[in-house]
């Protein structure tokens, strides 16, 4: 039969030609590049009224200290004790966001909202518009930010920490993970709406099993990003060695602040190995119905990813434990009064002075910020990229990339590029840079360069390299294979993931913003100290509309690289 | 039982029609036989019998009621008694046999009692007799996707077998079979039938042979209309090669 027995729901949408795509993907191109100048020139460039050249003392012994950190047993047992706190802080996040993701993707998959054969009503569809929208509020606002109200409410809480982790976690994951679910084929659970079983129930039996694998492979990918939320937290007073981290630097003690950052670039690259071995395994795998018996290498029969997930679930208790986390402050009187007293405090928002004028003004400065730092990370990440890949062992011949030490190289300077907070990179480049834009651009951008440089070299790991090979064979030069075989295969990638991160850095220009470091961040974290909470939600606001205007755009982006 | 009134199926609005307006009553007790090339549109009329997809014009009656008048729960409660063996199978290959086989009886159960029975399933006793009715018993505690094809159509039908429906519709459910097994299937499909005469059977298959032998009304189609409507002791083998003939028609020179 060529006909097929379910029937196509999606309503036709225009296939764009390849021209329409081209010239809107030109488009798209101009636009970034005028924004890129635009932010630059608002940062300023002439360098003599942006550098502070005594500045550069201080720079230095703070990375002369990186090989004589702090060893005395006092401290190293603090290191010890705070490496397990922002653990702790890290798994319960994570726990809480996935638990978040499970009840919430079904919530916002568009499948939940469609009816069986026919089209969805109208009532379906505000209710999924609905959805998402109370989702995606959440998710643009950063963890910080909600570790400052929160620390308002519930004061020096362990709980503070793990709910402003797991919430914006959470919607992010059921973000994700209702896109995981529309992706699962609907042959299953439409046969079993069919024969009778509810909406829910059939997403149960029939789509979540299939799903729940890619779930449990994303959430690990959240816990590596957990820890260094967890630090950040730390600095603006959550407790664990972020927190630690901020006393060192106020008392300029860099072999101690050397001491923690060894130890949270250790943790972090843990993770890191831990979360990308797991994403590994998952994508080698997937079932193969063509395939006879034995031949799928399932979530259950891999000893490692049983044992990852059965280790992390087993590390929550006692990740509660060592907390001492208790839930009773969640209702207790004093939190109830203190919640709806700062609620109380801060509505209606309100612009504050300065007036429209210097909100406008400080967005402005949000996105230029945003927008030099990424295009200095994505610059940088993208060149070291391919030294950072790591070596697939070849049978022969001339290598496509350089040696390995020089990946292992690579690869440890993008570790200490992510693993060290923001804030501390912002206070660094205090010391050179004079107030402005810069400070929080070179800070960003050293961050999210140790970001892409990660996601992107994964992108070269993954990619075949056999033309790139034969290339080479036939006498090219390195950079010559590169440039004719690599770099158009993975060009598109790079661009994806840099448009990726666009939304991620606005968000994250409020970690370097609590430093002192521009834009709406500062703004914020110069209302806090004033208890301007009117003005602290006006500020909010803004910054999740622009959030939300970076994913739409950069949604609509990379639809034209497909 | 189930009534097509005029029913028309087209897939795009102003499209060719894969139904076309078409009559086609089945009572209790009937073991229906579709038959015709492919394209002929059973597997549109086999989607619009279960609910999958609306009639474009026409009415679908299902157990008296026309299903465009129900309420959501009356549906739910309506489609409860209806099972298909889909053509693709539609198994979740994740899970293990048991619960493939235990998703028959969704439609009695809230999303409690699901999520409880994926972590402990029930029914063991009942699923492991369905299972051996259709010849696979030892796969019970497999995951799906590492059966073979044949393996998987046989867990289809034990999942109807166990969900117990008033109307049972199947769609090339020997498919993938070989003939000894394909024959075996069917017996079990005309026996479930037979179980309860308030029971029917349509079947849409390509076999002349097993449509002779295992039904007692046979349905030619063509383009979407019936060429044919008999009782299978009037339908000769020759009707059933001219059915399919024609469609080498255009391809003479």
């Amino acid at each position: 039969m060529t006909i097929e027995t379910v029937a196509p729901t999606d309503t036709p949408t225009r296939t764009p030609t390849p021209t329409s795509t081209g010239r809107r993907r030109r488009g798209w191109a101009a636009i970034i590049v005028v924004l890129v100048i635009w932010s630059t020139q608002r940062a300023g460039v002439n360098l003599p009224d942006l550098i502070n050249p005594r500045g550069w003392g201080q720079v230095r012994s703070f990375f002369a200290a990186m090989v004589r950190p702090d060893l005395s047993p006092d401290f190293l047992r603090l290191t010890v004790e705070e490496t397990a706190v922002t653990l702790s802080y890290a798994l319960l996040g994570t726990a809480l966001s996935v638990a978040i993701g499970i009840l919430g993707g079904p919530l916002l998959s568009e499948r939940l909202w469609r009816p069986l054969a026919g089209e969805p009503t109208t009532r379906a569809r505000w209710g999924w518009r609905l959805a998402r929208f109370t989702f995606a509020v959440p998710r643009s606002m950063h963890e910080v930010v909600f570790g400052l109200i929160l620390l308002n409410i519930l004061g020096l809480d362990p709980l503070v920490a793990v709910l402003a982790i797991g919430v914006p976690f959470g919607a992010v994951t059921a973000k994700v993970f209702s896109e995981l679910i529309d992706e699962v084929p609907s042959d299953a659970e439409r046969a079993m709406r069919a024969a009778g079983a509810g909406r829910l129930t059939a997403m149960i039996f029939g789509v979540v099993p299939t799903a729940l694998g890619d779930l449990l492979s994303y959430a690990f990918y959240r816990f590596e990003c957990a820890i260094r939320s967890a630090a950040v937290l730390g600095i603006v007073g959550a407790g664990g060695l972020g927190f630690q981290l901020a006393l060192s630097f106020q008392s300029l003690r860099y072999d101690q602040m050397w001491t923690l950052l060894w130890a949270l670039i250790a943790v972090g690259g843990m993770a890191d190995w831990w979360s990308s071995s797991v994403r590994r395994r998952r994508s080698d795998s997937g079932p193969d119905l063509s395939a006879g018996e034995g031949a799928s290498h399932s979530l259950e029969r891999d000893p490692f990813l049983v044992a990852s997930a059965a280790g992390g679930a087993l590390m929550i208790p006692v990740a509660w434990w060592w907390l001492d986390l208790s839930l009773s402050s969640l209702w207790s009187p004093r939190t109830r009064r203190l919640g709806a007293e700062l609620a109380g405090d801060a509505w209606p928002p309100q612009v504050g002075p300065g007036g429209w004028r210097s909100l406008i003004a400080d967005a402005a400065d949000t996105v230029a910020l945003a927008m030099l730092a990424l295009a200095l990370a994505w610059t940088f990440a993208s060149a070291l990229a391919f030294l950072a890949a790591r070596r697939k062992r070849v049978p022969g011949g001339p290598a496509l990339l350089p040696g390995r030490t020089l990946s292992w190289l690579s690869r440890f300077v993008l570790l200490i590029a992510r693993s060290v907070p923001p804030p501390v990179w912002a206070l660094l480049a205090v010391f050179v840079f004079l107030p402005g834009l810069w400070p929080g651009v070179v800070a960003l951008a050293i961050y999210q360069f140790g970001v892409l440089g990660r996601l992107e070299g994964e992108v070269v790991e993954n990619l075949d390299d056999r033309p790139g090979r034969a290339l080479r064979a036939a006498g090219a030069s390195r950079s010559g294979a590169i440039a004719y075989a690599t770099l158009p295969a993975v060009s598109t990638r790079f661009v994806a993931l840099g448009l990726y991160r666009w939304e991620v850095t606005i968000r994250d220009t409020v970690i370097v913003g609590v430093v002192g470091a521009a834009g709406l961040g500062q703004r914020i974290s110069e209302q806090t100290s004033s208890f301007d909470y009117q003005g602290i939600l006006a500020s909010i606001a803004v910054l999740v509309v622009l959030t939300v205007a970076a994913d739409i755009a950069s949604a609509a982006i990379r639809r034209t690289l497909r | 039982m189930l009534r097509l009134d005029a029913v028309t199926v087209r897939y795009t609005p102003g499209g060719v029609a894969a139904v076309d307006n078409l009559h086609l009553t089945v009572e209790p007790g009937e073991r229906v036989a579709l038959v015709g090339p492919s394209g002929a549109g059973k597997s549109s009329i086999l989607a619009v019998a279960n609910g999958l997809m609306l009639p474009s014009s026409g009415t679908a009656e299902v157990f008296g009621v026309d299903t465009a008048a129900l309420s959501r729960r009356e549906h739910r409660a309506t489609r409860r008694r209806i099972g298909t063996v889909h053509q693709d199978f539609a198994l979740v290959g994740s899970l293990r046999v048991i619960h493939n086989v235990a998703a028959g009886r969704l439609g009695t159960w809230g999303p409690l009692r699901a999520l409880r029975s994926l972590v402990r399933p029930t029914d063991r006793d009942e699923i492991h007799a369905v299972l051996e009715r259709v010849g696979i018993p030892e796969k019970l505690w497999y995951r799906t996707d590492q059966l073979s094809g044949g393996q998987q159509q046989r867990v289809a039908i034990a999942r109807v077998l166990f969900q117990q429906p008033d109307l049972l519709l199947a769609d090339e459910p020997v498919s993938s079979l070989d003939p000894t097994r394909s024959k075996s299937v069917l017996d079990v499909l005309v026996e479930a039938c037979e179980a309860d005469p308030a029971r029917a059977l349509i079947t849409s298959i390509h076999d002349a042979p097993l449509a002779l032998s295992h039904f007692t009304r046979i349905v030619g189609l063509r383009d979407g209309q019936t060429v044919f409507d008999e009782p299978t002791r009037v339908v000769t083998p020759e009707m059933l090669d001219r059915l399919y003939a024609f469609e080498d028609t255009p391809f003479d020179p």
